[in-house]
């Protein structure tokens, strides 16, 4: 198993290494570059996404997950990154609670 | 987008007795609302690796060394499910592929720094990582304040991971079943999201690769997250003009 997680580590490295230990010979074009400045929300979206979609479009979404998303999305608009995690936080032991 | 350590003067929070450069603490600032996520992921982590094939010091030490609760958790359920350790390289693998993105992104950023920093900093790239630099530091930030700023909001996280994991590997068993801890993960990003949706383009951009993920989603290997997020990056690139000078406007 040491073995695995050697190669996971080292493949997973070279997938976050593989830009920046030439970004000082090699750069991207600029289309490039000007594309991946919508990453952020682009990736956020598709994580979020991914974590409530529960498996697609196929099977039912993830109730609980959309619950917790939805209390932390609101929490965001009003409060700042901190609180709005503790609210989240308070979310899932509330929602646990009640599906225990 | 703030620019590092300007808002720090005015910012009493912060512990001004420390004698650290204002870059650091800016960075240590920002990392302490994605600690306090990252430790219920941990926790959760660490319950699943302690009773998964990986138990044991390969499990905890995967913690550091692969640095990403989704491959983590991904290579613990391919086991538990008996398609055997290939099977388990490669989801891990595929299901980290978005991490490409974040190297071709960060690149500008690293073209200045000595080659050390591009070699050790290049492990220490997360989602919460970039999404913090993305937000926060300005492309032309001076290369030393960047790294200072890179590793004082990504060591604490790294301290908070490796730790929660390990005290999740002892307590595993006796967590509460119904707590769905992972959840902090869908957390930490609907609170990241927010500030990254103040423009027009990066509700497009969201919108397009949530979209597309969700209808992706039953793609093997979680591959439908790395294409989803390619397609809410090339779609919205295509619908908006490009009038932002750089990639962290």
């Amino acid at each position: 198993m040491i073995a695995l997680v050697a190669l996971a580590a080292t493949g997973i490295f070279a997938l976050r290494a593989s830009f920046l230990v030439t970004a000082d010979r090699f750069q991207l074009p600029a289309s490039w570059k000007a594309a991946l400045s919508h990453a952020r929300p682009a990736v956020l979206g598709s994580l979020l996404m991914s974590i409530v979609a529960g498996g697609g479009v196929t099977s039912s979404p993830d109730i609980t997950a959309l619950v917790v998303v939805g209390v932390a999305a609101l929490a965001s608009t009003r409060l700042d990154m901190s609180r709005t995690v503790g609210v989240g936080l308070v979310a899932i032991v509330v929602a646990g609670w009640l599906a225990a | 987008m703030r620019v590092i350590g300007a808002t720090m003067d005015i910012d009493t929070n912060v512990d001004a007795n420390l004698d650290l450069p204002s870059s650091l603490r800016a960075g240590l600032k920002d990392a302490k609302p994605v600690a306090l996520a990252l430790a219920p992921i941990g926790l959760a982590l660490g319950a699943a690796v302690s009773t998964s094939p990986l138990a044991g010091m390969s499990g905890w030490i995967a913690g550091p060394l692969l640095l990403s609760g989704a491959a983590h958790f991904a290579m613990i359920s391919t086991l538990v499910e008996g398609s055997g350790a290939t099977a388990a390289l490669f989801t891990a693998l595929v299901l980290s592929s978005r991490l490409l993105l974040y190297s071709a992104a960060l690149a500008p950023r690293f073209r200045a720094q000595p080659s050390w920093f591009r070699w050790v900093g290049a492990h220490l790239i997360i989602d919460q990582s970039f999404v913090m630099v993305d937000e926060n530091v300005p492309l032309d930030e001076t290369p030393a304040r960047f790294r200072r700023y890179w590793f004082g909001c990504t060591l604490p996280l790294v301290a908070v991971w490796v730790a929660t994991i390990t005290v999740g590997m002892a307590i595993g068993p006796r967590l509460p079943d119904g707590w769905r801890l992972e959840l902090a993960g869908a957390i930490l990003v609907t609170s990241m999201l927010r500030p990254a949706v103040a423009e027009r383009s990066g509700r497009l951009a969201a919108v397009i690769g949530g979209a597309a993920t969700f209808v992706l989603a039953g793609l093997p290997l979680g591959t439908g997250l790395l294409v989803g997020s390619v397609v809410g990056i090339t779609a919205t690139q295509r619908l908006v003009r490009p009038d932002r000078a750089g990639i962290a406007s």
